[in-house]
């Protein structure tokens, strides 16, 4: 369990990036989601321990994040991918994987090359293990970054924008992956993405500007922009101001609008079903208002 | 042991990097021949100088007989002797090696803004590592590239000498001479070296890029260079100026072959090292030297290890 109470944090004097944050975040797979610059990083990173709270409390699986034995506990169970990855060009993923399980402190060899063989076959690199990671792709790149985070069994899996970079076949396959490791231990997926987390996450919460403005199911959300979301057909000109477009599709009888708001009287508009991403737009639009 | 081998971990990764990087391989290696240039240039210089030949007439046979030595014993002089001329002309060159207190900051300094720069420093923290064993791990790697080129070098110039020696002399290097280098070597160069290496990497702990820690780095060398020379003076005066304790301790005990003999042909005590008034030097001061090499070096790591619990929360 991660309990998160008035946390706040600020870079500098003056450039608040967390505001008295509060959450509580259970087994499972949990996706935190927001713009770029909502302090998604900065959360994600006061849990893992790599970053000091300016003010309140954060507690990981029982571990105090602001003590040095309880950052130590916390990483000793933590699995953890950064938002921007960073490998040794110069190491083959097998030598950075090995490297990085003795960190993470399996010191048996025999485990650790079990653990590394699996891992390397999750993420389906096996082939390519002893490959320089300067000749890797991007995507081959983010699989090592998920490779080295899942070695040690952690019961805490902090992801960050764990998809960018990737390609589609690639991003399903890493969903995937996640949500099978949250049967048996609590995974923080953040991004920007709305699609990541609806194929994925049980559980969520909107950040923006520092703060948590949505914190629930994704059903929560979606139902939050349930009977806002409308189709408009147009010979072209766009729908009128008040509404969020979210689509546009040229189809045979004009263009396809779709719309967050209410749409005036007398408009082609038809209600239609709101998807994850239309709840965060309307709550978005909500908070800008 | 779990500490150990994460130590090590980083140790040996950093070893991988240290002759990839090429700074501190590049730097000890100029070292190397700055420090062998200086000692083999004086002399061989003057080997041309001593007898090549040593079958001697029977007056001279005679002549040594009064003195108590045998041709085959004199043979034996005249080879110490020659390990002994290196040896005195080598004592001063051997300065050379402060060097390294100049050169090797700015070559080590790279260490951790490396990992910076590749982005895996983030990574790194996340995992149940101490700063206190990352920062021992990347001091360990980095002196094992140094000791590493540091012994190959001395090989190397073992290797020279003994050809240079052996072609124009017929004779080697004498053991004594040998053994004194060696010692010179571990006593005297190695904590040199060790001091300089640690001082760039923790040096390297302030900085983002390794552009940035190349000045610092230098000058760092400059005030370990001086600081060096001013804490570890010999406390004589004279014919050894500013040198360290270690390097006076060891040329108090060494026993020359060639004044030896010197000696025992003029009847005289001639021992160059024998400074009017200078206090002897003993093993306690010597220990307490490296104490305060030690004291000193924990006083830059806790620094280090403040400044990345500061500043990276590690």
């Amino acid at each position: 369990m991660i309990t998160v109470s008035q946390l706040t944090k600020t870079y500098g004097k003056k450039v608040p990036a967390l505001r008295e944050v509060n959450l509580e975040i259970g087994a499972g797979m949990f996706g935190l989601v927001g713009p770029n610059g909502a302090g998604k990083t900065t959360l994600m990173r006061i849990l893992a321990g790599l970053l000091r709270p300016t003010s309140g409390k954060v507690s990981v699986l029982g571990n105090d994040v602001t003590t040095s034995r309880g950052k130590l506990a916390i990483k000793s169970v933590l699995g953890y991918l950064p938002q921007e990855l960073g490998l040794y060009p110069d190491l083959s993923a097998l030598e950075f994987l090995e490297y990085i399980a003795l960190l993470k402190g399996i010191t048996d060899k025999t485990e650790r090359e079990k653990q590394i063989n699996e891992t390397l076959e999750l993420v389906g690199l096996t082939g390519d293990a002893r490959r320089k990671m300067r000749t890797f792709s991007g995507g081959m790149k983010r699989r090592v970054g998920i490779a080295q985070a899942l070695i040690g069994k952690p019961q805490l899996l902090i992801v960050d924008e764990p998809t960018s970079g990737l390609d589609p076949e690639e991003r399903v396959r890493l969903r995937n992956l996640l949500a099978e490791m949250s049967a048996c231990c609590t995974v923080i997926l953040s991004t920007h993405i709305v699609e990541d987390v609806s194929q994925s996450c049980n559980d969520l919460a909107v950040l923006n500007l520092g703060q948590v403005l949505f914190r629930g199911s994704p059903g929560d959300l979606i139902a939050q922009a349930r009977g806002r979301v409308w189709n408009i057909l147009t010979s072209g000109e766009r729908p009128g101001a008040g509404l969020t477009v979210v689509s546009t599709m040229q189809i045979q009888d004009g263009i396809q609008y779709r719309v967050i708001g209410m749409p005036t009287e007398g408009s082609k508009a038809v209600l239609v079903e709101p998807s994850l991403e239309d709840g965060y737009i309307w709550l978005m639009q909500q908070s800008r208002n | 042991m779990k500490t150990l081998k994460q130590i090590f971990a980083i140790a040996r990764t950093e070893f991988r990097f240290g002759f990839r990087r090429g700074a501190p391989v590049a730097v000890t290696v100029i070292i190397g021949i700055i420090v062998s240039a200086g000692i083999l240039l004086g002399p061989l210089s003057n080997v041309s100088q001593l007898p090549k030949n040593l079958s001697m007439p029977p007056e001279q046979v005679a002549r040594l007989a009064t003195i108590g030595l045998t041709p085959s014993e004199w043979v034996l002089f005249n080879r110490d002797i020659m390990g002994d001329m290196f040896v005195f002309s080598t004592v001063m060159a051997w300065l050379l090696i402060f060097t390294a207190l100049l050169l090797l900051p700015m070559a080590t300094s790279g260490s951790i803004p490396a990992d910076r720069k590749f982005g895996v420093s983030e990574l790194l923290r996340s995992t149940p590592i101490t700063g206190f064993v990352y920062l021992a791990g990347k001091i360990l790697g980095v002196l094992a590239t140094v000791l590493l080129v540091g012994a190959l070098m001395l090989g190397l110039f073992f290797a020279i000498t003994e050809i240079i020696l052996f072609s124009t002399l017929h004779y080697g290097l004498s053991l004594s001479a040998s053994l004194f280098l060696i010692k010179l070597s571990l006593l005297d160069g190695l904590p040199m070296l060790v001091w300089g290496t640690a001082v760039g990497v923790l040096l390297g702990v302030f900085f983002h890029t390794r552009r940035a820690a190349i000045f610092p780095g230098l000058l760092a060398g400059g005030v370990s260079l001086v600081g060096w020379a001013l804490a570890f003076r010999a406390p004589g005066q004279g014919y050894i100026g500013m040198t360290d304790l270690a390097y006076y301790y060891l040329i108090q005990n060494y026993h020359s072959s060639a004044l030896a003999l010197e000696s025992r042909l003029g009847g005289q005590d001639t021992n160059m090292f024998n400074i009017a008034g200078a206090s002897r030097v003993g093993v306690g001061q010597l220990v307490l030297m490296y104490l305060a090499v030690i004291a000193a070096f924990v006083i830059l790591m806790a620094l280090a290890r403040l400044w990345l619990k500061w500043k990276e929360n590690f």
